[in-house]
């Protein structure tokens, strides 16, 4: 591999520009099947190109008494961390760098945003903020569990740690999402708490604490929150599918290309769907919901697995 | 339990009305505005009929903000100004006014930059 | 409050295709907070020409004031402004916040948004067309460099 593939692969094909047009695609479409959920119009295509160039244009300002340093690193790290875990789960029909326990990596870099999120509200020192910022990380406490033990399923099923050992045992005993259905569901409802949407946006919900710990933000900070949460949204989607169907794509590169988008589209429709049914949770009802149900659910569910 | 169950329940009801959207047309109006009916007692802004109009003072006597203001330099010259930006189009002056001049279409008045824009002359007669 | 030098073509663009708006009522009888909200609804979804209507000053691009300023409202009103970042505008709803209105004269009324801010955009009518108002910000950002 020489040094312009290497810079291609970085920023341009499945690096930095095609990430951020899958995310900011995959948010449009989001937001446009909201709308037309409600029989309204909804923005047009370059809405989330415009949002996030108007906000990287706008001054940046903090309230008085916080630590700039301090706050300005909370976006930039979270945003890395992103990207690294990005640079790990295989976009499309790209090979990654795989070892034994890549997978938990990948779980460790995913969640690594949450924490910066309670962070973040601390460290503005607003009242909703710190409302905001309590609330995630409660949240935190619940979806992250029942989304580890759901999508541990095809762990125990492939026997191995990493992403390339989940691929090879579909590729030997077909998709996971057949037999793992169940598990399937319980990891997408994980996944809706992990981005903070739908139904369960309780950290930053709008009309009770205004933007939890995002409430502060301004300016290029916000920008960067904002990508954030888009390109997790990305990152989780494509887990999901990888560990769920796995061997779609032993094809050629086009045909997987296309099944991935397919299946990216049919997945945020879902998403949207939920969150245009549904109404917010409370947080007790969220915990309750999560560890009476939920998680001794994804428990059973594994258990099955493993006497199988 | 009781209750997952109605959320499930509400997730197979609503999903009709959710896949039906993608066939059907949205609700939202085409801007610029096309013609929307208002009601008949909407009061949008203030116009006068200029034949009728006798200066008879009635409307700015009885208008509650002082809105309008009348210049009357004689019976047949006289001039009637609108402050559209003080005015609580509340219709007083259309029921004030005994001749049909004055009334209320169902037009809104055009934002402006400036405030100078809002003082309307309505209505000029004579020799001012 | 717009910056002087030379904006990029492609800023002043973004700028004016995603305005965000934080609604604050200034004193008023609610009525135009009303209108303001039902550009929300399907009937005027305002989200296709961009606009969201946020909840902190520090994410918003346009303060869109309701309501003539009363004496107690005054200091928080140019708090939530000095909130705002950098590019910011100013909309006058109604015709209490561009003149004082039907409270004009009274003795805890300091007039309208004009005699505390500099508004960019006036929009009258008691209470204003929800069809004035998308007017009047689709006014303000042909104004936008």
């Amino acid at each position: 591999m020489n040094i312009t593939e290497f810079l291609f692969n970085i920023l341009i094909f499945p690096g930095f520009l095609f990430l951020l047009a899958l995310a900011l695609g995959l948010d449009w479409l989001d937001r446009k099947l909201i709308a037309r959920f409600q029989g309204r119009v909804g923005p047009p295509w370059y809405q989330p190109w415009a949002d996030l160039l108007k906000l990287f244009a706008k001054e940046d300002i903090l309230p008085a008494g916080t630590n700039v340093v301090f706050t300005s690193l909370l976006p930039l790290l979270s945003f890395a961390s992103v990207m690294t875990a990005l640079f790990y789960i295989p976009i499309a029909f790209r090979r990654v760098p795989s070892f034994q326990g890549d997978f938990i990596v990948i779980m460790f870099l995913l969640s690594v945003p949450s924490l910066l999120y309670f962070l973040a509200g601390w460290a503005t020192k607003g009242v909703y903020s710190i409302i905001g910022g309590n609330r995630s990380l409660l949240q935190y406490f619940s979806y992250e569990v029942l989304f580890l033990l759901a999508i541990s399923g095809t762990i125990i099923t492939s026997n191995s740690w990493s992403i390339e050992g989940i691929r090879q045992a579909q590729f030997e005993q077909g998709a996971f999402i057949l037999p793992q259905i169940f598990g399937f569901l319980l990891a997408l409802s994980g996944l809706i708490g992990k981005l903070k949407r739908g139904p369960l946006d309780i950290p930053k919900a709008n009309s009770e604490v205004i933007a939890g710990p995002l409430t502060e933000f301004s300016g290029k900070k916000l920008a960067l929150w904002i990508l954030t949460n888009e390109l997790q949204t990305v990152a989780g989607l494509s887990l999901l599918i990888y560990c769920y169907f796995g061997n779609l794509w032993q094809m050629n590169k086009l045909s997987g290309f296309l099944i991935f988008s397919v299946l990216l589209v049919l997945m945020q429709c879902l998403l949207s769907a939920i969150s245009a049914m549904y109404a917010r949770l409370r947080i007790d009802q969220l915990i309750r919901l999560n560890w009476y149900l939920l998680i001794p659910l994804s428990l059973l569910h594994n258990l099955y697995l493993i006497i199988k | 339990m009781k209750k997952i169950l109605n959320h499930l329940r509400t997730f197979i009801y609503l999903l009709p009305n959710i896949t039906s959207v993608f066939f059907s047309k949205a609700e939202t109006i085409k801007y610029p505005q096309e013609p929307s009916n208002y009601s008949s007692g909407f009061r949008g802004s203030v116009r006068i009929n200029q034949q009728n109009c006798v200066g008879c003072n009635a409307c700015v006597r009885d208008c509650p903000v002082s809105a309008l203001q009348l210049i009357k330099v004689s019976k047949e010259s006289f001039s009637l100004i609108h402050q559209q930006d003080l005015c609580t189009y509340c219709g007083q002056c259309q029921l004030s006014c005994k001749f049909n001049a004055i009334y209320l279409d169902n037009t809104y008045n055009q934002p402006s930059a400036d405030r100078k824009n809002f003082r309307v002359v309505l209505l000029k007669k004579g020799k001012l | 409050m717009i910056n002087k030098s030379k904006t990029p073509k492609i800023i002043s663009w973004a700028r004016k295709k995603s305005p965000w708006i934080l609604h604050f009522n200034t004193g008023g009888c609610n009525g135009c907070d009303i209108e303001i909200l039902s550009l929300l609804t399907p009937y005027y979804d305002v989200e296709r020409f961009g606009i969201l209507k946020e909840s902190t000053p520090r994410h918003a691009d346009i303060l869109v004031c309701t309501g003539p300023v009363t004496r107690q409202v005054k200091t928080r009103l140019l708090r939530i402004y000095n909130q705002m970042p950098a590019p910011k505008w100013v909309l006058a709803v109604g015709s209490c916040s561009c003149s004082g209105g039907v409270f004009s004269g009274s003795y805890n009324i300091l007039g309208g948004i004009d005699q505390v801010l500099p508004v960019d955009m006036y929009i009258t009518g008691c209470p204003c067309r929800p069809e004035a108002i998308i007017d009047g910000i689709i006014k303000l950002l042909e104004e936008v460099k």
